[in-house]
């Protein structure tokens, strides 16, 4: 495992009235194919490796070119690219090969140096990066210009394939999406789709749907396999897309897709977790204006797996993250995970169709009484441990199949109960959460940063404030 | 953190019933000499007949035990003893090759068999049911014994030979003189440091306690308060204190909480008789757990382990734990600091010096944590823990069952110490919880990992044993 980190990256500002929800797709996406090596299945309208996108690719760039002006430039390789000024604004993407946690990520190109071929980059980590060759790059056009391509439009608006009781957001339907297969000799796949306004109901406004209730969150990730050249798994197929498995249009499916919707917010800071090996994601976003809420998205292999493992590969695959794109939903960064949440997962049952996944944590016994306290994690007298002098943490488990219903308590019984632990959730860790969000641990190397709520993930050095 | 299973390597004492009627005072010397033999000999006797094995050994003077003349091995107490013991596969009898320990007087009396180092369930204690000759009976072998088949079976014997016994009779030990509160036994877990490396042999001592102890009730003159003292380090000085070392012993909680009424309690047979009871002892190199309950008294239950070490050795070195439940049934649903929530554990950073109750931890199955309540309510069906369906999954055969791990936070009766948090100290092995709506005796799990469902969602280590006799009586 290698685990590469996007350490902070700021969505560039420029016109806040656009949504950092709707741009998340565009940064996952140059993560898992430029950082992660994933290759692409099948789009539409999400042509990331187009001409408009990406402008340039390749191997051997180098970070750091060893004086104070250029310890910020990143020198594309003579003859493969040539950099000009219209680059400024533009995401450089690069995968470390030897500073992962540090040097790989999405760098926002603030300047070039025509001359020698440079883009100068914002580092965004209060410190200087270590010196790098051979490092994989690819530069992408900024996420305004992205915008402008994808296909969901009023924001979330759009149609779907027509095609009335179904899943439309497939086969002919012009909304944006794209299926990528991970780097894993597993080949599994995750399907990244802008939800149509018809599938999730958008604004109260979905026909059949009762109250406003919506299939998932705007913008759903789900894994699988199978996934075809218009971007979609299939019907009944081997993956985590509910509405599209049973390729239905009913409220009562509702929260049954997950990803990450920074609702509300216009300017925002995005971290990416990825292993290069598992294709394992973690991501989140901060909204920095806009207010809303931050968000996150977990997917992929589990850490520690249940033995024996079962016997499709898409059984150990699960996917986590916001299941609802209402304010009414706080879709914020936390582990809580199931009905009344806004926070719910999907794995695929020994049944062979999706089943629900969580987070399971350590919980006292006391439920009711103390709720307050119920999870330890939580209590407000909660210090570092005075046997090892530092933040405990934790392991929490993936379970799928525990909840028969991921939108609301007395909701209808849809989905069906075989309960199984998986593995453990990968790379994100738990401990107290009364420590500062977004801060850093204090050891040495600043090994954690804890984001809120008690999910802490690896880190290496400082942080912006 | 990996939390696996833990090959516990229990042996059983299933469901020993005494028919007669005894006392308080009388039922908890019982169940000590019951402890006494099955954990001395059965558990970890070496090849010495009168010697046990697990107990207090690093005392400077005096011992580890005080009773009444002839607990261990008076002439009324051990009637017999030898080391060619014989039982052959499926078989009830139990021979001898040379010596001659039985008379018709046998019958009624009580068999003691174990083989030093054995990890045979068969190393238990078993009533003697026929007199057959001087070299032969016939017992109940279901008292232990080894269930046989994946599935399991009534438990019997296996073909085994050269087997150490003793012939005790259960009866007559409570009928000594000598008696009083303050007198005790103190047990040695000499198999700590094969589960926390570099452990010492951590030590628990059973001493009585006059019932009208704080919190307690009953007659001034009874001592059916049974306190358990631990000591992390094992420094028992064969006399009258544990050196450098001043936790406190802890009583059996009784049926009101802390939040009420007070502990309340520590009698384990609730003021009543120790009438027609029935007693389980289960253990193993960490752990030991009993359990009773009679026809005057409700369940009682004790347990005391060695918890697997989440901290570095150098920062909690000799972790032990432990608890009491007097006349309480067993049950999860109550607030932390009584119930079977919580573990009596030692802190090298107590204090003032403890112990204090440590709340335990367990995995939710539905998120983050329970929705609701632990155990109950919730109106989605796949949020209330106490669907069966949430907890068994049909496909695989298998059930969801959480360990247990022990955190210091605030508990009903006990606030938090400023800077001694603690979210993760240790692992309870010897229990697992699940669904409080399984079947009480279910059966679960495969291999060394198998468990009986003693009630209230508690599981305990089992073999997939099937008892005819009463078990887990008054729970």
């Amino acid at each position: 495992m290698t685990l590469h980190v996007c350490r902070d990256f700021l969505t560039t500002g420029t016109n806040l009235s656009d949504s950092c929800a709707e741009m998340t797709p565009y940064f996952m996406a140059m993560f898992l194919y430029t950082v992660l090596g994933y290759t692409i299945v099948g789009q539409t309208n999400f042509n990331l490796t187009g001409s408009t996108l990406l402008k340039g690719y390749g191997t051997n760039g180098s970070l750091n070119q060893g004086t104070q002006a250029t310890q910020y430039a990143f020198k594309c390789p003579t003859g493969t690219y040539t950099v000009t000024t219209a680059d400024i604004g533009r995401i450089l993407v690069l995968k470390s090969p030897g500073n992962p946690m540090i040097n790989s990520g999405l760098f926002r190109v603030t300047g070039v140096d025509t001359t020698n071929n440079y883009l100068f980059i914002n580092y965004r980590a209060g410190a200087t990066p270590p010196a790098e060759t051979n490092m994989t790059w690819g530069l992408y056009e900024n996420e305004l210009v992205f915008l402008t391509t994808v296909n969901w439009p009023n924001g979330g608006g759009g149609v779907g394939n027509g095609i009335a009781g179904t899943y439309q957001g497939q086969t002919s339907s012009p909304q944006s999406r794209i299926v990528m297969q991970c780097p894993s000799s597993l080949a599994w796949q995750v399907r990244i789709c802008y939800e149509n306004y018809y599938d999730y109901g958008g604004g109260g406004g979905g026909s059949t749907m009762p109250g406003g209730a919506i299939y998932s969150s705007g913008i759903t990730q789900a894994v699988g396999f199978g996934g075809n050249s218009v971007g979609d798994f299939q019907p009944g197929g081997q993956h985590t897309h509910t509405a599209l498995f049973f390729n239905v249009h009913a409220g009562t499916w509702t929260s049954c897709t997950s990803g990450i919707w920074l609702s509300g917010a216009t300017q925002a800071r995005f971290y990416i977790w990825g292993d290069d090996q598992t294709g394992t994601v973690f991501m989140a976003g901060r909204s920095v204006v806009g207010g809303g809420t931050d968000s996150f998205v977990h997917f992929g292999i589990p850490e520690d797996e249940e033995q024996p493992l079962p016997p499709l590969t898409v059984q150990r695959l699960f996917t986590i993250g916001a299941n609802q794109s209402g304010n009414s939903g706080n879709n914020g960064i936390y582990w809580n995970c199931g009905p009344a949440f806004s926070r719910g997962g999907m794995g695929f049952g020994l049944s062979n169709q999706p089943v629900s996944c969580i987070y399971s944590l350590y919980n006292r016994m006391d439920g009711g009484l103390f709720y307050e306290n119920a999870t330890l994690r939580g209590a407000d007298y909660a210090n570092d441990s005075e046997y090892i002098a530092a933040t405990e943490l934790l392991s929490a488990d993936l379970v799928v199949g525990t909840l028969d219903n991921n939108y609301e308590n007395g909701g209808i019984e849809q989905l069906i109960l075989e309960g199984r632990r998986i593995g453990r959730a990968p790379i994100v860790r738990l401990g107290r959460n009364n420590y500062g969000n977004y801060q850093t641990t204090t050891d040495p190397n600043q090994s954690w940063i804890h984001l809120a709520d008690g999910m802490y993930l690896p880190w290496q050095g400082p942080i912006l404030p | 953190m990996s939390l696996s299973a833990q090959n516990l390597n229990a042996k059983f004492l299933r469901s020993f019933y005494f028919g007669g009627s005894l006392s308080a005072n009388q039922g908890v010397i019982l169940i000590l000499k019951l402890i006494y033999e099955f954990w001395g000999f059965c558990l970890n006797g070496g090849n010495s007949l009168t010697q046990p094995g697990g107990m207090a050994s690093s005392q400077v003077t005096g011992s580890y035990l005080s009773q009444a003349t002839g607990f261990e091995s008076g002439s009324n107490v051990l009637l017999a003893s030898g080391s060619d013991g014989v039982t052959s596969a499926g078989l009830p009898y139990f021979t001898t090759v040379t010596t001659a320990p039985f008379s018709t007087a046998s019958v009624g009396k009580w068999l003691v068999l174990w083989k030093s180092g054995s990890t045979s369930t068969d190393d238990s204690i078993y009533p003697i049911t026929k007199f057959l000759g001087s070299g032969s009976v016939v017992v109940d072998p279901t008292y232990g014994g080894t269930s046989v088949g994946a599935n399991g079976s009534v438990p019997q014997f296996t073909s085994r030979t050269n087997i150490n016994y003793r012939v005790v009779d259960f009866y007559e030990v409570t009928q000594l003189s000598g008696y009083n509160d303050g007198q005790y036994m103190v047990i040695q877990f000499n198999g700590a440091s094969t589960l926390n490396p570099g452990q010492a042999a951590s030590q628990a001592q059973f001493i009585y306690k006059p019932t009208n102890v704080a919190g307690g009730e009953g007659p001034a003159a009874d001592f059916s308060a049974v306190g358990i003292t631990l000591s992390p380090s094992g420094s028992w000085d064969g006399n009258s204190t544990f050196v450098s070392e001043s936790y406190q012993s802890f009583i059996g909680d009784g049926n009101s909480g802390p939040g009420s009424a007070g502990h309340g309690g520590g009698d384990w047979f609730d003021d009543g008789d120790a009438t027609e009871i029935n007693i389980t002892l289960i253990g193993g190199p960490t752990f030991l757990i009993g359990q009773w309950g009679g026809r005057e008294a409700f369940g009682s239950c004790f347990q005391i382990e060695i918890p697997r070490r989440l901290y570095p050795q150098a920062n909690d070195p000799n972790p032990i734990c432990g608890f009491s439940m007097s006349a309480n049934g067993i049950f999860t649903n109550a607030q932390v600091g009584y119930g079977y929530a919580f573990r009596w554990f030692p802190s090298p950073y107590d204090s003032p010096a403890g112990p204090r109750r440590w709340p335990i931890l367990m995995r939710c199955y539905t998120g983050a944590y329970w929705s609701y309540f632990p155990w109950d309510t919730g109106s989605v069906e796949g949020g209330q823990i106490g669907v069966v369906s949430l907890f068994n999954n049909p496909i695989t055969s298998k059930f969801l069952s959480t360990d247990g791990i022990l955190g210091q936070g605030g508990v009903n009766g006990q606030s938090s110490v400023a800077g001694q948090y603690s979210l993760c100290r240790a692992q309870v092995l010897s229990t697992r919880w699940t669904s409080d709506r399984f079947p009480k005796f279910m059966r679960i799990g495969d291999g060394a990992d198998r468990w009986i469902h003693v009630n209230g969602g508690v599981l305990w280590p089992w073999d997939h044993a099937i008892v005819t006799r009463p078990l887990f009586v008054g729970f």
